[in-house]
């Protein structure tokens, strides 16, 4: 009986304690509280161009690896064959009206890397528009009003240095004119009559261009 | 036998006193929770339910809090908005403009425009700052009294300005230029814009909207040199600098006068037009703390919360308030940012960086505590950031340490902010390249994703 009495006790004890506690713990957790966020969105400008040979007859684009066009088309004046075939001779010329179309939110450059494969030594040069330069990785030395510059100055003179940004949807565009031509006026060091003819007797050398194109932003 | 029937009923006394502290136990969890829940009731002595372990989360929108004190009949603070020119008339173009009383910063806009909202009457330093020092300072005393209708100012022997402004103004609006041969900057006029209520209420102020480019800017002076859009891209163009249309008619930026000794204030004899109700108070502007317009009530009562914290942009001047969840320029789009705005949605591309400032202000009598994190979308893009706490181009306090941080790995935990304290915090970003490939892949971008960055602030109330 005595126990049950010190059990009753204990017990009140306990509860009255709890209940103190539990008073002082509900006014301490009890607060105000606010949460506020500031958000903002945003996505990631558009990366994209286009590169297009002449007429836009080919198109390669961003991700394009690699792909053909057309630097020595059938429509030049003196180049004959069908397919991917095409002949030339000394003397004939023409033009790749090569475009590099910007679809990016962001200004871009675009760098070349222009890659001669030409075994046979035809005596191929290049210029840019109206600008009567000449380039080329075969023939050096002078001509009439300048001397023979290298591909290398070709690729820094082609080089476009800023293509304004798109909206994303209608492309701002840049064309590089490169101008080809089979050199035929003895002038400067590597074209000769003979060498033409006997290029032409053999019937097999190939000139092969190759365009290489890094499109860069240029702007955040 | 005996010994049994004894063990016997010590077992039935244990198993009733078990039973009995059960009971009891039961009962004193039930008074507990009543306890727990009355007590709730009354914590902080505002009748509002609490519970043994209680949230109550404010939301906009409900006027949770009854004013316990009432709205004073005159607001003390008012905007400062102004224009700072080079003397040769050339425009001190988006830079920094410190106010150094408690200290705050704003960027001038392509016209030389800056504003600070919520300024108090006192002591003020305005210094235009480059490279974080300041290349010219002007003092001014700004004091609130009953004998000027609007504004007036006045060159000090000293070379301070005293500017005496009314009661009812809430808008400073001073033109500033900047000395070539030393490192002073001279007010070249002042004008004060007033509250066409009088100090009883009942009309609705003639605040601004937040809208800087809302009509009204464009009775501004100067106002045709800035930007018209609602989002104002451009830095140091805000709200306040819009002349309400009863604002007191008299001549932009009187010419201050010569140094003199500190004449008899007289009262303007063009009393300040009252009577036209002006356009709706902005939420920030209504939300208390800073109120530029105490003591007057809107002409249409708008519910409004009594938030125990308040948080909001201060970079461009335009002091927009955050409220539970607020869309704000993080990424501004401007071209020094790189961040782009193309229709209608803002375009990031690698090498963009830039700053966002915000402050947070804690109005309640109480101190509060507070925490503040970042979070991100799903779609993440190689964005990184550094907290400072303050300005950046000033402070080099950073939370953590100045190396760029992922948004998770920036936080601010259980800091606390005293009653009536502004505390500023500067997010910087940039978009860290990791490779050009890895960028290149995210611009090609087969589908449109979007990246949303998240500050989110906790606070409670001590």
């Amino acid at each position: 009986m005595k126990k049950s009495g010190l059990s009753m006790k204990l017990a009140a004890i306990t509860l009255v304690m709890t209940m103190i506690t539990a008073s002082l713990v509900s006014g301490t957790y009890s607060k105000y509280t606010q949460q506020v966020t500031a958000t903002d969105t945003v996505r990631v400008a558009k990366f994209a161009f286009n590169l297009k040979d002449t007429g836009g007859a080919h198109v390669l684009t961003q991700s394009s690896s690699s792909g053909a066009i057309d630097i020595f088309k059938h429509t030049d004046a003196g180049v004959y064959g069908s397919g991917s075939t095409k002949i030339i001779a000394p003397g004939t010329t023409g033009t790749l009206n090569f475009t590099v179309e910007n679809l990016s939110e962001v200004k871009v450059g675009a760098t070349f890397v222009l890659t001669e494969t030409n075994d046979s030594n035809i005596p191929i040069y290049y210029t840019l528009g109206s600008n009567p330069q000449r380039y080329s990785a075969k023939l050096t030395g002078t001509y009439s009003g300048g001397t023979y510059a290298s591909l290398s100055a070709l690729q820094s003179a082609m080089a476009i240095a800023s293509i304004n940004a798109s909206d994303g949807t209608t492309p701002v565009t840049n064309t590089v004119d490169l101008k080809w031509t089979w050199a035929f006026d003895s002038a400067g060091t590597g074209q000769t009559d003979s060498a033409d003819t006997a290029l032409g007797i053999g019937g097999t050398a190939t000139v092969t261009l190759a365009i290489q194109t890094t499109v860069t932003q240029l702007d955040a | 036998m005996n010994i049994s029937l004894e063990r016997e009923i010590r077992y039935s006394r244990k198993k009733r006193r078990s039973l009995l502290l059960a009971i009891i136990m039961f009962l004193s969890a039930v008074t507990l929770s009543t306890t727990g829940f009355l007590v709730g009731k009354t914590v902080q002595g505002i009748g509002y339910y609490g519970k043994l372990i209680d949230t109550i989360v404010l939301t906009p929108g409900n006027r949770l809090k009854p004013a316990a004190t009432p709205t004073p009949a005159v607001s003390e603070t008012f905007s400062v908005t102004g224009r700072i020119l080079f003397s040769d008339g050339t425009p001190y173009s988006n830079g920094v403009v410190e106010l150094r009383s408690t200290p705050r910063y704003t960027r001038t806009d392509a016209a030389g425009y800056f504003s600070f909202p919520g300024v108090e009457p006192g002591s003020h330093t305005i210094n235009a700052i480059e490279n974080g020092t300041p290349i010219a300072s002007c003092r001014v005393q700004v004091e609130k009294t009953p004998q000027v209708s609007e504004a007036q100012v006045i060159r000090l022997d000293n070379g301070d300005y005293s500017v005496k402004i009314s009661l009812k103004t809430i808008s400073v609006q001073i033109e500033l230029k900047l000395s070539d041969n030393d490192k002073k900057m001279t007010v070249t006029s002042v004008k004060g814009t007033v509250s066409t209520t009088d100090a009883t209420g009942g009309q609705g102020p003639n605040i601004p909207t937040g809208n800087p480019g809302s009509s009204p800017a464009a009775n501004t002076p100067g106002a045709q040199n800035r930007p018209q859009s609602g989002a104002s891209p451009v830095p140091g163009v805000s709200a306040p600098f819009t002349t309400p249309s009863a604002v007191s008619p008299s001549a932009a930026f009187p010419p201050v006068p010569s140094a003199t000794p500190s004449p008899a204030v007289t009262p303007s004899a063009t009393p300040a037009p009252s009577g036209t109700p002006g356009p709706q108070p902005t939420s920030e502007q209504s939300s208390g703390g800073e109120s530029q317009t105490g003591g007057t009530q809107p002409s249409t009562p708008q519910p409004s919360s009594s938030p125990i914290i308040r948080a909001e942009d201060n970079y461009y001047g335009s002091a927009k308030v955050w409220t539970q969840i607020s869309q704000v320029d993080i990424f501004a789009p401007r071209e020094d940012t790189g961040v782009k705005l193309i229709n209608g949605e803002k375009v990031i591309a690698p090498g963009a960086s830039g700053l966002y400032l915000f402050r947070l202000y804690n109005p309640d009598s109480s101190t509060l505590r507070y925490w503040l994190k970042l979070s991100e979308s799903d779609y993440r893009l190689p964005i990184r950031y550094r907290l400072l706490s303050g300005i950046s181009e000033l402070d080099k306090s950073y939370v953590g340490d100045d190396e760029w941080k992922s948004a998770e790995e920036i936080e601010v935990n259980g800091k606390e902010l005293s009653s009536g304290e502004y505390t500023y915090y500067t997010l910087q970003w940039k978009w860290v390249s990791q490779s050009n490939e890895n960028d290149t892949e995210l611009a090609k971008q087969q589908t449109v994703n979007y990246y949303v960055i998240n500050i989110t602030i906790d606070a409670e109330s001590n």
